[in-house]
């Protein structure tokens, strides 16, 4: 037991956080654009699912990773579309377009596995591809941070470009306001000029494309084959993220960094000998816990007021 | 009312929404085919007439259907009472899979089995339904009490109770000896007698109506059922009509719960022999879509159950022998007509074109 503990403050757990964390944030990032801009994106693992599918299939007949990759992101603006079209223009209710969309996705993809490999379990049977990973040139020789930051997928260090990207992009550019613009009151937002709808298609889109590369890292550098129910609840460990955090993009950042601990704290106890489901349910404790404590928080800010 | 027949128009509220029902359903129809020929490479009318005819060959098949509907009526019947409330609760999922371990746990215990038929039904029915009402309490409490958001907290609790239900029943209730993690038997008094003979149909099918019928009275004929109706359409109409929102919630997830959990117990009394679910059986989501496929009616709920579960058996009943065919194929109808009918504007530019025509001619 010493030596668990023990491993918790080095490198390589560090590393393995880092390693669990990715997926976590995509999906953290792709509710967060969409729900700034006043569509909340419920369909976060739905479209993981997919991401993580479609990139495993086309990598496979394509041969290439990267056209691969190509085809996740296609997916990803697909499946914006879709949620974009019934919600702005069929005016349905996002929370049902979404529920729809993870159901689809999770018996959909079941199907397709079928008729591409005929199993229903994983696509080990097709050659696909996977990204490559990446050994930072100097950071790699310092000690310390070069163990724990090189030598990740290609999709991680695109993950955190995207990250600082969306900072930017939502507190240093008038396109970031006008997003917040519509998630705070969408008339409001008209009444000065801006495009309500354009601006929340561009955000459903990103959020989809995001959604989508999560899916593609945990199928095609995590691990390198897809399996039915491979996201386990990821996206919506992001979408809980995106809750905590409250609109503040840094605080929807740590609290998928401290849901990433909770992950990688599994990855380590299931080598020891505790029953495995047991330890399995400690992030979605964690989630649940982070729910409720920011329920609490809100609930005083209001009796305050 | 005799007007009613006089004045009948496609546009007018009732038969527009059967109009669109039906549009919907031909669209999720139609696509399926065309999904269907784009796989097979061919033009698959064959299968998919036998995809839409094959349940009703036989009175087995037939009872098939009848059975697989069960459990989807009492997710959608939980999930209704949720939607109506305008609470976004999928718990029914984790409470269909607890309640169905504690089920199991009365259900091959010989000391809590009396040996009559009719009670031990429906003792074990009844203690899942209670095991189910008291774990719905958990995000009904966290709703009621902190207005913590429902949706995300019932799919952790999902995984949760998946976790630890799996861990009981691992450690406490799985035979050695045997492949895969199962019970033992459930001794036979707890399981329901067939209704139909020489098919898989139980008398949890009455249960099913009866519940169709109660959930009905509750919606339509009491105070509660108002109040329900009331809040899911206007959040604040329980603080003003005096009735606490606390105890609303809290009355509205216990009844969910329970209805959740006795879908369970009538399930595994119904169909298994055992416990072997190793997996969540996928019920909260497809609750959800019953009870928007069934516009959040009980008898709605009731026709959409037995519309998805007649194709789901199609599906399964062609999968042995086309290698196309699967039951997870039944997701496109589900997500299209899940789409179609949540969205407010299908067809509306068709309605107010009419509507304008209509105008004209008498103006």
């Amino acid at each position: 037991m010493d030596n668990i503990l023990s491993s918790f403050f080095s490198a390589s757990f560090l590393f393995i956080v880092i390693r669990v964390g990715v997926p976590l944030l995509y999906a953290s990032m792709s509710a967060y654009v969409a729900d700034i801009s006043g569509i909340p994106n419920i369909a976060v693992e739905g479209i993981m699912i997919f991401g993580a599918l479609f990139g495993v299939y086309i990598s496979a007949i394509s041969g290439s990773a990267w056209i691969g990759l190509l085809g996740v992101i296609v997916v990803g603006i697909v499946m914006g579309l879709v949620m974009a079209f019934f919600t702005m223009k069929m005016k349905a209710s996002p929370i049902m377009i979404g529920i729809a969309l993870n159901l689809f996705a999770t018996d959909f993809s079941v199907w397709l596995l079928l008729i591409w490999t005929g199993t229903k379990g994983t696509t080990a049977s097709l050659p696909s591809k996977v990204l490559p990973k990446w050994d930072i040139p100097v950071i790699k020789d310092i000690p310390f941070i070069g163990e724990v930051l090189s030598g990740h997928y290609f999709l991680t260090y695109v993950c955190i470009a995207l990250a600082i990207l969306i900072a930017i992009l939502v507190y240093k550019t008038p396109f970031g306001l006008r997003m917040k613009a519509c998630g705070l009151d969408e008339h409001a937002a008209e009444s000065v000029g801006i495009k309500v709808n354009q601006v929340r298609l561009i955000a459903i889109i990103m959020s989809g494309i995001l959604a989508a590369l999560g899916g593609a890292y945990l199928s095609m550098g995590y691990m390198s084959i897809f399996s039915s129910n491979m996201t386990a609840s990821r996206g919506w460990t992001g979408i809980a993220a995106n809750a905590v955090g409250g609109g503040n993009f840094l605080i929807v950042v740590l609290t998928t960094f401290v849901f990433s601990i909770a992950q990688g704290v599994v990855n380590k106890l299931a080598l020891t000998e505790l029953p495995s489901d047991l330890v399995n349910i400690i992030p979605y404790v964690c989630v649940l816990l982070a729910m409720v404590m920011l329920s609490i928080q809100k609930m005083r800010k209001q009796k305050v007021k | 009312m005799k007007n009613k027949s006089k004045n009948f128009k496609w546009t007018n509220e009732g038969p527009f929404e059967f109009l669109r029902i039906m549009a919907s359903i031909f669209t999720a129809l139609l696509v399926t085919f065309i999904v269907l020929c784009v796989v097979t490479k061919s033009f698959a009318l064959n299968i998919f007439v036998d995809l839409l005819t094959y349940p009703s060959r036989s009175m087995f098949y037939f009872g098939y259907v009848l059975v697989k509907m069960i459990p989807l009526c009492f997710a959608g019947l939980a999930t209704l009472l949720y939607f109506r409330t305008g609470l976004f609760n999928l718990s029914t999922e984790g409470v269909f899979y607890f309640s169905g371990v504690v089920a199991t746990w009365v259900a091959v215990n010989p000391n809590i089995m009396t040996g009559n038929e009719i009670l031990d039904s429906f003792i074990t029915i009844m203690v899942a339904g209670v095991a189910g009402a008291l774990i719905a309490l958990i995000p009904g409490f966290l709703k009621a009490k902190l207005n913590a958001d429902e949706m995300v907290i019932s799919l952790m609790l999902n995984s949760i109770l998946f976790g630890i239900g799996y861990y009981i029943v691992l450690t406490y209730l799985a035979v050695p000896g045997i492949s895969g993690t199962a019970s033992a038997d459930f001794i036979d008094t707890a399981r329901l007698t067939k209704l139909i003979p020489k098919t898989q149909v139980h008398t949890g099918l009455i249960i099913m109506f009866v519940m169709v019928v109660l959930v009905y009275i509750l919606l339509f004929k009491t105070k509660l059922g108002y109040a329900i109706r009331m809040t899911g359409l206007n959040k604040n109409f329980a603080k003003y009509s005096g009735m606490s929102a606390f105890g609303l919630f809290m009355v509205v997830h216990l009844l969910a719960g329970f209805i959740g959990g006795m879908g369970s117990g009538v399930e595994l009394m119904g169909l298994y022999k055992k416990f072997n679910w190793s997996s969540l059986p996928g019920l909260g989501f497809t609750g959800a879509l019953m009870a928007n496929i069934g516009k959040n009616h009980p008898i709605g709920v009731l026709i959409a159950a037995f519309g998805i579960s007649y194709l789901r058996a199609g599906a399964q009943l062609l999968a042995n022998s086309n290698p196309f065919i699967d039951i997870s194929m039944i997701s496109i109808v589900e997500v299209i007509l899940t789409l179609l009918i949540s969205s407010q504007y299908f067809l509306r530019a068709w309605r107010s074109k009419q509507m304008l025509k209509e105008e004209q001619k008498n103006g």
